[in-house]
């Protein structure tokens, strides 16, 4: 009877420390909740930031672009899309410091950007770990745009003549396209970029996943009088500037036979 | 030892280890309640950052015109996502070379800091701006 009685004692022992050893795993469960909420809102800054990044790289590389096209700079192009990688890559590597060390946290992995003008891509595929939980993260931002030749042309009569443009846009959720035209303007050896037409557009059509925009443009007749001034065939070169709701820009060039000669 | 007396203490033993249990359960289980109440807090102010992020509201309000924060936008934005009765305090600081100066603060009347849990978002800035921010979205219970 008295190993009876102990062994019951026994096992109310172990069933007691068994109860204590589950409750006190619990507490170790629900700091977790809070890690994973960490990450989450790591992941949407790193995702947040790297929007901003995008955005503000390129916006550095139109204005070497633009400054490039007013001092008549041959490299215009080339040097807009080294400033907008440095600027990215700088940009990028301040707020992944920001994230580590607000978050606690360790991100790994580089983001690749490029610009070329009518073309942007900025692109990650990261990892974001903390304590041991590792989370995945992809983000691609991709931006296109192209004019569309046979509609593109100079079109009413004086004085109301305009320039209608009509140019694609991939990978920009409509309705936020925030479109600037620009005419070049030489006057003899001095150039300048006019902004001729600046407000918001909404897509006159979808092509597949591309966004069909058009804009009309008064053509002033100081333009025309320069042309006939020069007994001679001119063109006018326009730059379409096109920005998404987050300030991401690409632009295309172009130019239209204003007649003369 | 007899074996009316052995019952005695087996009994009192069982009684003692029951008390034991109900008390260490109790103790464990009623931090955890508080603490999963505020990490739902926590996670509400995320929902709602990562709402406000999809819709780009943060972008647009964090860096509003002339770069300031557009102050009522954000917390119009913010109340319509929160659940009625709930207080909230929303800050903006600019993070600036390891230092953090808060340029924006609005707290509801109603907001209890001792019952209220933070979920924080860094931006690096809007529309070609560069300038890294951090938006603070803490949510209470009724004060």
């Amino acid at each position: 009877m008295r190993r009876r009685g102990q062994s019951y004692v026994a096992a109310m022992l172990a069933v007691f420390v068994a109860f204590v050893a589950l409750l006190a795993t619990l507490p170790s469960v629900v700091p977790l909740t809070a890690v994973a909420d960490k990450v989450d809102t790591a992941l949407l800054s790193v995702n947040e930031t790297l929007k901003g990044c995008c955005a503000h790289a390129s916006s550095e590389a139109w204005k070497v672009f633009y400054s490039g096209k007013i001092g008549g700079g041959g490299g215009a192009t080339a040097s807009a899309a080294d400033r907008f990688l440095a600027r990215a890559r700088a940009c990028w590597s301040t707020c992944r410091d920001l994230i580590q060390g607000y978050y606690g946290l360790l991100v790994g992995g580089e983001p690749s950007f490029e610009h070329g003008g009518s073309t942007l891509t900025c692109k990650a595929e990261l990892s974001v770990s903390k304590r041991g939980t590792v989370s995945k993260l992809k983000w691609v931002k991709s931006i296109e745009m192209s004019i569309v030749n046979g509609e593109t042309a100079i079109k009413g009569v004086f004085p109301n003549k305009c320039l209608e443009i009509n140019f694609t846009l991939k990978g920009v959720k409509p309705p936020y396209v925030l479109v600037e035209v620009y005419f070049l303007d030489v006057r003899g050896s001095e150039v300048y970029l006019r902004n001729v037409w600046k407000g918001y557009l909404l897509p006159v059509s979808a092509e597949g996943d591309a966004f069909k925009y058009s804009v009309r443009v008064l053509i002033e007749l100081k333009y025309f009088a320069r042309c006939d001034a020069n007994k001679q065939a001119c063109t006018l070169q326009y730059i379409v500037k096109a920005s998404d709701d987050t300030g991401a820009c690409v632009w295309v060039e172009g130019g239209v036979d204003l007649g003369g000669g | 030892m007899r074996r009316g007396q052995l019952r005695v203490i087996e009994a009192a033993v069982a009684g003692v280890l029951a008390v034991l249990v109900l008390a260490t359960a109790s103790r464990l289980a009623y931090p955890r309640t508080v603490y999963v109440g505020y990490s739902d807090y926590a996670s509400e102010a995320a929902a709602i950052l990562k709402a406000l992020a999809d819709r780009n509201v943060l972008c647009r309000t964090v860096y509003g015109p002339g770069g300031s924060v557009a102050g009522d936008a954000l917390r119009t934005a913010v109340e319509g996502f929160l659940p009625p009765g709930r207080g909230y305090r929303l800050s903006v600081s600019r993070l600036d070379a390891g230092r953090v100066v808060e340029i924006y603060a609005f707290e509801s009347g109603n907001f209890a800091l001792e019952k209220a849990s933070s979920s924080y978002v860094i931006l690096s800035g809007c529309n070609g701006v560069f300038e890294p921010r951090m938006v603070v979205l803490s949510v209470s219970g009724g004060g």
